[in-house]
């Protein structure tokens, strides 16, 4: 009964994975399935969770930041997303920013030593329109010159985005939309949704008797993943360390657990 | 300024002197060396204008180019060896009749005009009618057709020509100075009387260069032909030009794309022989009306593929307005890099280019200043720590060692006055426990601080002293705010600087 179980289940997965084989385009002349390449958050937890097994790599992303204040939560997790792509793969990151959108604050370079990004892998478009940014998105995952193509967009639609959906597959190269929420929302082609929210940080040791800010905490959703399940986790920066990690269930001090409710 | 004397005067050692004078001046006395205030004490009349080196080389550098008509093998004379160095002074290596020249090796060349006689009345003819009075000679050795050019007894037309095998007798009447001797050695010679070339002949060669050095018998030697003494001739180079003229205007965007592919093809053929590839492109279309329309485009490295170089255009030719039709294009590599014959590659590399080429179609599409590269200077104020900026601009980045001091992952530039809500101590170096900033107000629940980062005094324009707290509020929003104390009017004032994650 039990090895039926677990055949029904390996059977399944593999189903699963030759579906998302055909959905993501790729012909195999044998039917043998070739796993994607994926990106490892580094979250033993997140990466279980996704279908893949980590982020798909020829997949677009999209983070929405739901309110300007969760701003630099957001640009902090693309950073973190980032730097363990850079760390694994060869290549210079591109980053399109929409020059409007810089009243929450431009990128300040020396967080990314913090985020263990090195300052020549990454190189900045500065555009004023939202349909020029999809464009050199779009141009430059079809260059494959890039390591990783990113860009903030106020408005954009289904159709363009499954263009660029479709150009990071045959790239096999990660495309990350970042918007701002409160600017208006689409249904989008993105294989994978998140909404990064800010929430109160946890002083620890010394700091908490000084009523010093702790690290960094977020509510990290992903509402939307394309063959799999949506999830919510809560998620801790570490400052020191710069990556990364599930935050410690809470002994006590300030309420962390995750409400369902979500803005 | 041809029927008065007229000279031109540059500065040797604080003192004017004459530079170069011309015929009539010399009759009066002038010559070249000569201090002005001597030469004006003889003649007060005398018309002077400052020496402009360089655009003497120039001008002496196009006549070179137009004399290749006569031969392949040209160079423009300027001493460039011993006598260069003895003088230390760039600024007198054309002084006096030693002044600028120009060598044709015109070995072989001369039937093509007719013989030596007819080549050298046309050369002189034909510069004349630029306007500039010249001297011609032709000898079998480099030295003595320089030496005849200046010193010989030439004809009414002149130029000289010293017959095959005569050179030691011809050379023999003319001064010393026609043996490119410096001032010095000239003087020295002429002191214990050797006043002419025939002088020198006649004595032995050992003592000659103990006593003047080498220089003066290696002249020597080469004016008579016992050394040989080449020209580097200064190779032509095709200009990378390349033009298509049509005979019926052309109008739609497809035939300005198959235009530029055909120059393309020969502009990328004449790159690959000089060995360079091309940085800028000009495209130009020449409208039937007289008017033109220019398309630029520029790499961040020597490129000589047709098709990336094609493709730097191709988003800028569907604009291109024909009006009544285009009637020639053409393509110039206005700025060229050495490139040599690359092998493709399989690996990695090719990975890089890509991304070459893609920022090249990205600065043609949006311009140099959309692309901005991260720097990180060794600095303490935020606004200098790290900066976005344009990636042409040559930058060495700073080995940063403060690697674990947090900052925001945004800065806002300027930063944001906050409006201060109750009481804040003006003593006490603490942050505001509530602040309004953007229609928003926060509630300080946790801080740390204060940083205190001091202005560089050392450059102007400085900002007053601030005490940077990082700040969370009741909501979990994470700022960088500042006080920054004006001590004139002992004002304090808070301001959002960042924001952390």
């Amino acid at each position: 009964m039990i090895n039926n179980r677990t055949n029904c289940r390996s059977a399944i997965s593999d189903l699963r994975a030759r579906i998302g084989q055909i959905e993501r385009g790729k012909k195999s002349t044998r039917l043998e399935f070739i796993p994607p390449s994926v990106l490892g958050t580094g979250i033993k937890e997140l990466d279980s969770h996704l279908p893949d097994g980590g982020l798909t790599l020829g997949a677009l992303h999209e983070i929405t930041i739901p309110t300007p204040a969760d701003t630099a939560a957001a640009t902090s997790f693309c950073m973190s997303l980032l730097s363990s792509l850079l760390r694994t793969r060869k290549g210079i990151a591109l980053w399109c920013q929409n020059s409007d959108m810089l009243d929450t604050g431009e990128i300040h370079p020396p967080c990314l030593i913090q985020h263990g990004i090195a300052q020549d892998r990454l190189i900045f478009l500065r555009l004023k329109r939202d349909d020029d940014i999809l464009w050199a998105m779009e141009e430059a995952l079809h260059s494959h010159g890039p390591a990783c193509v990113l860009g903030e967009i106020a408005h954009t639609n289904l159709t363009k985005t499954r263009r660029l959906q479709t150009a990071a597959n045959e790239a096999d190269l990660p495309a990350i939309i970042l918007h701002p929420g409160w600017q208006g929302t689409w249904n989008s082609a993105a294989a994978t949704r998140w909404r990064i929210k800010t929430t109160q940080s946890r002083p620890y040791g010394l700091a908490k008797t000084l009523n010093e800010p702790g690290n960094p905490l977020w509510q990290v959703e992903l509402y939307r993943c394309r063959r799999g399940t949506p999830g919510i986790w809560k998620m801790e920066f570490q400052n020191e360390k710069g990556n990364l990690s599930l935050a410690a269930p809470a002994s006590n001090g300030p309420d962390n657990s995750c409400s369902a409710d979500i803005a | 300024m041809h029927n008065r004397p007229f000279a031109l005067v540059t500065e040797r050692h604080g003192q004017a002197i004459l530079f170069a004078t011309n015929a009539i001046a010399e009759q009066e006395g002038l010559n070249p060396g000569m201090k002005l205030a001597d030469a004006r004490a003889i003649f007060p009349k005398l018309t002077v204008e400052p020496t402009q080196i360089q655009k003497d080389k120039a001008m002496l550098e196009k006549i070179r180019i137009w004399c290749s008509r006569y031969s392949p093998w040209t160079s423009s004379s300027e001493i460039q060896d011993e006598q260069e160095k003895e003088k230390k002074d760039p600024n007198l290596i054309l002084e006096g009749p030693g002044g600028g020249g120009i060598w044709i090796d015109a070995t072989g060349c001369s039937h093509l005009f007719g013989g030596e006689e007819i080549m050298l009345t046309d050369l002189v003819n034909k510069i004349n009618q630029i306007g500039f009075v010249s001297k011609a000679a032709i000898a079998e050795t480099r030295g003595a057709a320089w030496a005849l050019a200046r010193y010989g007894q030439n004809n009414q037309k002149n130029w000289t020509i010293a017959p095959l095998g005569t050179v030691r007798e011809t050379l023999a009447p003319l001064p010393t100075a026609a043996l490119r001797l410096s001032s010095t050695t000239r003087l020295n010679l002429q002191k214990v009387g050797l006043h002419t070339i025939g002088d020198l002949l006649k004595l032995p060669r050992a003592t000659l260069s103990a006593r003047y050095g080498t220089t003066l018998l290696k002249r020597l030697d080469a004016a008579i032909g016992k050394v040989s003494e080449s020209i580097s001739a200064v190779k032509y180079k095709e200009p990378l030009y390349v033009r298509i003229s049509f005979s019926e205007p052309i109008g739609n965007s497809e035939d300005f794309r198959a235009a530029l592919e055909k120059m393309l093809i020969l502009l990328c053929q004449k790159m690959e022989s000089q060995g360079v590839g091309a940085r800028r492109l000009i495209f130009t279309l020449y409208r039937v009306d007289g008017s033109i329309e220019q398309r630029l485009a520029s790499a961040t490295h020597p490129i000589r593929d047709i098709v990336t170089l094609k493709n730097l255009f191709n988003d800028r030719i569907n604009d291109i307005d024909p009006g009544f039709g285009v009637e020639a294009t053409t393509l110039f590599a206005e700025r060229t890099e050495a490139l040599g014959d690359t092998q493709a590659k399989l690996s990695d590399d090719r990975k890089s280019n890509n991304f070459e080429l893609l920022i090249d179609r990205l600065t043609n599409r949006f311009g140099n200043e959309k692309i901005l590269s991260p720097r990180i200077t060794e600095s303490h104020i935020p606004e200098r720590a790290g900066t976005l900026s344009s990636i042409t601009e040559k930058h060495r980045n700073a080995d940063i060692k403060h690697k674990n001091i947090i900052r925001p992952v945004r800065l806002l530039y300027p930063p944001e006055e906050v409006e201060t809500i109750g009481l804040v101590s003006k003593l006490l170096v603490e942050p505001p426990s509530v602040f309004r900033w953007r229609k928003v107000v926060h509630e300080i629940t946790l801080s740390q601080g204060p940083e205190r980062i001091s202005p560089e005094w050392w450059r102007l324009g400085n900002t007053g002293t601030r005490d940077y707290f990082q700040v969370e509020d009741s909501r979990g929003r994470r700022l960088w705010i500042f006080r920054e104390t004006n001590q004139g009017s002992k004002t304090t004032r808070w301001y959002v600087h960042g924001l952390f994650p």
